[in-house]
């Protein structure tokens, strides 16, 4: 290794040392890499010591958000544009004081950003009753796909409010950072 | 009708469909890669299960209850519309004169597992659910 990339190994070591970043992935997700990731949370929520219900309720998030962004990730959609040479997506858990952070990214087009951030701000605005009959309508209208299943379980089962934005990458892409908070 | 046993893997749960000795399970953890191919079997088979129970109650006398386990530690929210179908299945046979049963087991430290079983029974309130805490 030549010392230029031990540096970059080294500070991004630090960097997410800093942040308190426990485990993250950037790549290509599919269902066999969300599986590997999800036993490696497990072996380290073992470790750890927090409530059990709190244990639970952040694999559930875990699970709904890393399907999401396997799911949503422009790379499998066909007639993708050309110009899409990074169809990376991005998964982080950090582990602060009093709650756990997930963050993911990914890309989307331009054109699913009115449903994606009017939705999210619809889930925002419900409290525990709002969400748990919209959960029982999709439930009860989905389709095998899921059909917007995953978000309101991760609003529900975590209690707390989606923070996200969207990052214009150019005039069909964006990319797309969500973060959703379990309580420990 | 042939029974369904299928082994526990890390994304599928353990399901035990066998009508000789009247068991019935699904335990474990359901995150299936592909959840309505994983599911619609079972599915359907509850739904054909109905000629079966049909047949005992006319030629045998009477029809042996069924009654199914479940006993999960977690399942998607993909997975959520199947067990969903499972229950209305149940609940037809039901509706049709027959015994059926949910029994919903769950971990006495996941309420949110028991609320999930709650909220199934809400929503399909024509079969009796009995909770088990473990």
């Amino acid at each position: 290794m030549t010392q230029i990339e031990a540096k970059v190994a080294y500070e991004l070591h630090k960097f997410m040392d800093d942040r308190k970043i426990i485990m993250s992935f950037l790549g290509d997700l599919n269902h066999k890499v969300v599986t590997s990731i999800l036993i490696s949370v497990k072996r380290l929520l073992s470790m750890e010591e927090a409530d059990f219900l709190v244990k639970k309720k952040l694999y559930a998030v875990l699970v709904e958000c890393l399907d999401n962004i396997t799911k949503h990730n422009i790379a499998n959609t066909e007639g993708q544009p050309e110009t899409n040479k990074n169809p990376s997506t991005l998964f982080t858990l950090s582990l602060e004081e009093d709650h756990f952070k997930i963050l993911t990214g990914n890309y989307i087009f331009n054109s699913n950003i009115e449903s994606l951030s009017s939705g999210i701000e619809e889930l925002n605005g419900l409290n525990k009753e709002g969400l748990q009959s919209l959960y029982r309508k999709k439930l009860l209208e989905s389709k095998s796909e899921g059909g917007g299943l995953g978000m309101i379980d991760i609003s529900l089962r975590s209690g707390c409010k989606f923070t996200y934005e969207i990052r214009p990458m150019s005039d069909q892409m964006s990319f797309f950072i969500l973060q959703a908070i379990v309580n420990k | 009708m042939e029974p369904i046993q299928l082994e526990p893997t890390t994304t599928t749960p353990r399901v035990i469909i066998d009508p000789v000795n009247n068991k019935f399970e699904i335990s474990g953890e359901s995150r299936p890669e592909n959840t309505s191919k994983f599911f619609t079997p079972i599915v359907n088979w509850f739904s054909e299960y109905k000629s079966v129970l049909y047949y005992q109650k006319n030629s045998l006398g009477s029809s042996k209850k069924l009654s199914i386990d479940f006993k999960l530690d977690y399942f998607n929210s993909t997975s959520a519309k199947f067990i969903l179908d499972i229950f209305f299945q149940l609940e037809k046979i039901k509706s049709e004169g027959y015994e059926a049963e949910v029994v919903w087991h769950y971990d006495n430290r996941d309420t949110d597992m028991k609320e999930s079983g709650e909220e199934f029974s809400k929503l399909a309130p024509g079969v009796p659910v009995r909770f088990v805490g473990f």
